[in-house]
């Protein structure tokens, strides 16, 4: 059989989180009762006309900056098209000359995808065809929802860079916390803010030539836009080995059956009679724009990650594996926004692994609160943890309390009545538990070591949890190697 | 739409001069308004001469403001890269004072100039002296001799006035109308597709949402704007679109710098408003290439966005009255409208309307 490759390139829209529309003064919002954020603009009420949302070309840059885009002089489009989704019979987007153009998104593993161009348009309104199977034609009758039409969009549309259902899925994935972090848009796939199109073809291992890719549409999910690329690539070699040919065309992904259906071909694809929107001047970014975008833009999830990786391996490495690996610790830190927290905490003298642990863990649970921890504070707790002044579990529970009510992590530990045991204390514990576990004592001097977990386990009893479990353990290793 | 309001939804319009004439179009109603006395002022929308024409075949003032000057927000658009909103009116006070109320910026209107309305009135009566003035000679050999008196005879009135006039060839003028009969029907078909029944325009249903898209458009479109959705949508056609609204678009390009090349030796420009006066009724309206050549002179500065004024000058032999068009370079309306009083001045007051029909 021939080895094949895959060759994807993705369109993503996303919906930009404005308070208003892309050419009127209507509020963006999702969810509202249908045909309540609607003026004569959005519905295209003869003699309306738009105007430019400022706010939106800001975030556009944005978007454009952060995915390493340039930013140029852009003109709008009509795109005309008869489908009751616009109440004017014509989409305002961008065409030839977009407003970012060119650029690149770094992925997790440094695999590079480049941007094709990062455009602007408005968002339609939401159609719903009752009866006949859910399409136009066959419907008893359709309803029309305008409160979407006119919510400004950008168009991030990569190159064929993407060679497999998991890049792709890592690359919408990535794209998401950008734009998440860029403040341009909330990145709710579930709700339609961010919506995916995948053009998918293969083609024999090393070839020149593209082979023939079909559009995949309905991709809700992360899940399924992997699940559908996955199918597809399946379903053209399949076609390729049967010596069959590809055709172009837009497919449909359907969730329930697992494959993609033919929606409508190439040859009978709409002619959108794209022109120059006379209603709108051409839009040249100045000066005072593109310093409001480039401010609005901190270093990007890619950076911090290798920011953040640069500060443990300036630590030493943790003896052993705290929960989960490192590079997920560091992925989800980054993506929670505690890569800061993180940061401020080894500067004020916490060990970076330690950390990096409590932060994608203890503090990953509620990370609205852990925005708000003071890394000062955070720090001096992660100092009493590491000195073994506090356990492992000790030093959860005062962390939680931390990030409910703040205050001072020594005197909540106090509080919590986690006094610190004295040595002589703990050493006459661990003696204690020697003595009336003979047979265990001697399994372990014997190397058996699942029974230290048992030895273990006697002391804290004893202690109520207020022993440092790591002290304890080294109390009993020191013990068997008298 | 149309040269003549015999495509009206709500039937033709008659020329107060004689009844069994156009008033010319398409705002020939506003323009018959004004004509008759009905009315002192009166506001149209000009596209590609909307306002100076049916102003020349009525017998009064009709202006095309520069691009931008007014706001078009609430004028239901027909080619939105040409539409301007001018008033009508029996003298050219009266109009500049009609213009001066409504010009000025509007937030609205993205295409709205952020300048303050222009000061017209102030300086109307200052005469002409000193004024360069150029005589478009590519617009004298193809229209009617009482056009073309009328325009050699108001040159050697504002001469007479003081004014310098000379003569001057500006043969790119003449890819204005093709151009615009591209350009302005490609914008139609694209506003006008909202007229589909589904929220606007007459609603003809039918047993699926396409076929009552193409009935409502069937029986809600009269023939002429037909015609310009049809050309429009092919000159925008993959395929079809370079050769058609790419060309048209470099023909509007090279129409202005003809203006501007012109206007660094001319202060306005001197050409007839129409190349006839009014027609009877039904003579063109089976020709539409005939109905079309009707703006061949208000074309030019509609393409290019400069504003336009059409002056009753003279009265040809049947008595129907001649309008001469002064034509400036973008907000050169003060110059335009001074130089439209020394013309009005000098003109015979029989040619100016309101008339009783
Ligand atoms: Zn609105």
């Amino acid at each position: 059989m021939t080895e094949y490759e895959t060759v994807v390139g993705l369109e993503v829209h996303c919906e930009l989180a404005t308070a208003t529309k892309l050419f009127c003064g209507c509020r963006n919002a999702f969810g509202e009762a249908p045909n309540t954020n609607i003026c004569p603009v959005c519905l295209g009420l003869p003699g309306s006309l738009p105007v430019i949302n400022r706010r939106a070309v800001e975030l556009a840059l944005r978007i454009g900056t952060a995915l390493n885009c340039t930013a140029q002089r852009s003109i709008f489009h009509r795109k005309n098209y008869f489908y009751p989704d616009m109440p004017k019979d014509y989409q305002i987007s961008q065409y030839d000359e977009p407003i970012n153009l060119g650029g690149f998104l770094e992925l997790v593993d440094g695999s590079r995808v480049g941007i094709e161009r990062a455009h602007m348009e408005e968002d339609t309104g939401k159609t719903t065809h009752v009866g006949g199977g859910g399409r136009i034609r066959e419907a008893g009758y359709s309803l029309v929802d305008y409160n979407r039409a006119g919510v400004p969009l950008v168009e991030i549309v990569s190159r064929p860079d993407i060679s497999s259902a998991a890049q792709a899925r890592a690359y919408v994935d990535e794209l998401r916390s950008i734009l998440v972090a860029t403040g341009a848009s909330d990145g709710r796939m579930e709700e339609g803010s961010l919506r995916v199109d995948a053009n998918v073809s293969v083609r024999p291992a090393g070839a020149a030539e593209y082979g023939t890719r079909c559009e995949v549409k309905n991709l809700n999910s992360l899940r399924s836009l992997e699940r559908a690329i996955g199918y597809e690539v399946a379903r053209q070699i399949a076609l390729l080995e049967s010596g069959e040919r590809v055709a172009q065309e837009t497919r449909h992904w359907d969730e329930g059956d697992g494959r993609t259906h033919a929606l409508r071909s190439k040859e009978e694809a709409n002619d959108y009679r794209y022109f120059p929107e006379p209603d709108l001047a051409p839009l040249v970014p100045d000066a005072r724009l593109l310093a409001a975008a480039a401010e609005g833009v901190g270093p990007m999830p890619a950076e911090r990650r290798r920011r953040l990786s640069e500060l443990l391996k300036a630590g030493p490495e943790p003896a052993e594996r705290r929960d989960g690996s490192t590079t997920d610790q560091v992925v989800t830190v980054v993506d929670l926004g505690l890569d800061e927290l993180v940061h401020g905490a080894v500067t004020a003298g916490a060990d970076p692994h330690l950390s990096l642990a409590r932060a994608a863990n203890e503090a990953a649970a509620n990370p609205d609160a852990a925005k708000l921890l003071d890394p000062i504070a955070f720090a001096a707790l992660l100092k009493m943890e590491s000195s073994g002044q506090l356990s492992a579990t000790q030093s959860k529970e005062v962390l939680a309390e931390l990030m409910t009510h703040g205050g001072d992590p020594a005197r909540i530990a106090a509080s919590l009545g986690y006094e610190q045991m004295d040595t002589a204390a703990l050493d006459s514990m661990v003696d204690d538990v020697i003595a009336s576990n003979p047979e265990e004592w001697q399994r372990y001097r014997a190397g058996e070591e699942k029974v230290a977990q048992f030895l273990l386990g006697k002391v804290m009893r004893a202690t109520k949890g207020r022993a440092n479990g790591k002290l304890v353990a080294a109390a009993f290793a020191a013990r068997r190697s008298v | 739409m149309g040269s003549s309001t015999e495509n009206s939804a709500f039937g033709p319009t008659r020329n107060p001069w004689d009844t069994t004439r156009v008033p010319g179009g398409s705002s020939g109603g506003s323009a018959a308004a004004v004509a008759s006395g009905m009315v002192p002022l009166a506001f149209g929308s000009d596209t590609g001469g909307s306002i100076r024409q049916p102003a020349s075949l009525c017998g009064i003032v009709g202006v095309k403001p520069t691009y931008g000057v007014v706001s078009r927000y609430g004028l239901i658009a027909f080619a939105s890269s040409l539409d301007q909103i001018g008033p009508f009116a029996a003298t050219v006070a009266d109009a500049a004072l009609g213009l001066e109320v409504v010009a000025g910026h509007d937030p609205m209107d993205s295409t709205s100039l952020d300048l303050p309305s222009p000061q017209l009135l102030a300086s109307l009566d200052d005469g002409v002296s000193g004024t360069r003035i150029g005589i478009v000679e590519d617009f004298l050999s193809d229209v009617s001799p009482e056009c073309r008196e009328a325009v050699v005879a108001a040159g050697e009135a504002l001469a007479a006035a003081g004014a310098k006039v000379d003569r001057v060839k500006i043969p790119e003028l003449l890819l204005g109308l093709p151009a615009y009969y591209i350009i302005a029907p490609a914008e139609a078909s694209s506003n006008l597709s909202r007229y589909d029944g589904v929220r606007y325009g007459l609603r003809v249903d039918g047993p699926d949402a396409e076929t009552m898209n193409a009935r409502t458009r069937g029986e809600g479109f009269g023939p002429e704007v037909k015609r310009r959705i049809m050309i429009g949508t092919y000159a925008l056609s993959a395929g079809y679109y370079d050769a058609y609204y790419g060309q048209a678009q470099k023909a509007r390009t090279l129409v202005i710098r003809a203006f501007e090349a012109a206007y660094r030796s001319f202060d306005v420009l001197l050409t007839p408003t129409t190349p006839s006066v009014a027609f009877p009724f039904g003579s063109k309206v089976d020709d539409p290439i005939q109905m079309y050549m009707c703006d061949v002179c208000s074309i030019p500065s509609s393409l290019a966005g400069h504003p336009a004024v059409s002056v009753p000058f003279a009265l040809s032999p049947e008595g129907l009255p001649v309008g001469v068009q002064v034509l400036a370079p973008a907000l050169g309306e003060t110059v335009m409208m001074r130089v439209a009083a020394s013309l009005e001045a000098a003109a015979p007051r029989q040619a100016r309307g309101p008339v009783t029909p």
